[in-house]
């Protein structure tokens, strides 16, 4: 585990990802989206532009270079950030329209 | 050309991700979303073993992580937690959270650790 240092590109990644899944999720819920276009954005664009496995092997990078508190630091960021981006995007979206 | 690695095993990736978490997530008769933490969880097993395994090649390393980054998602597994919590059960949303969360890490450390 050579790598170190805080996993800034993931964090932004994921956090970009979880506000736009949301947005075009409150959007289809409003309007008739197909199911293609479903498939291709949500399931497709949105969910592979996060990821979940470089998260878990950042956080466990951290720890076994003995960074503890980054781990700690970097998984309630981007788990309260990620679900605050992706309530913000709710929001934003369903007030705007 | 490790453009479209990327690009071509990410899209098999996403792809296995909505067959398989779709095929769980039906069979699962439940709402909580399994088809996410099982995809979740498996991936963060093989990240593991391809982090830790002298095996791995830097074009088979990034073939397979260009995969998993496709298979797994982050997104879909905040959306999800939010909706559990809707409209008041809180105990699921911090359940779909912690188990995702504790088991991934371990899966990861135990795969990194069974080949390294």
């Amino acid at each position: 585990m050579a790598e170190t240092g805080f996993p800034t590109a993931t964090l932004i990644v994921n956090l970009t990802g979880s506000f736009l899944l949301a947005i075009y999720l409150v959007r289809r819920e409003q309007a008739t989206v197909g199911g293609w276009s479903f498939r291709f954005w949500a399931l497709g664009l949105f969910g592979s532009f996060t990821t979940f496995s470089a998260f878990s092997l950042e956080v466990t990078q951290l720890i076994g270079s003995g960074d503890g508190a980054s781990a700690v630091i970097y998984v309630v960021v981007s788990v309260v950030g990620g679900l605050f981006a992706a309530l913000l995007a709710q929001r934003l979206t369903t007030v705007m329209s | 050309m490790t453009f479209a690695l990327i690009v071509g095993a990410g899209s098999l990736g996403a792809v296995c991700r909505y067959l398989v978490s779709g095929v769980l997530q039906r069979s699962a008769r439940s709402d909580f979303p399994v088809g996410t933490l099982v995809v979740n969880l498996t991936g963060a097993f093989t990240i593991g073993i391809v982090a830790g395994s002298p095996l791995f090649d830097p074009v088979a390393a990034t073939a397979v992580i260009s995969f998993l980054g496709g298979y797994t998602t982050f997104s879909t597994w905040m959306i999800e937690t939010i909706r559990l919590g809707l409209p008041d059960l809180r105990a699921r949303s911090i359940l779909n959270l912690t188990l995702t969360l504790v088991l991934g890490v371990t899966l990861t450390a135990a795969g990194y650790s069974l080949v390294g």
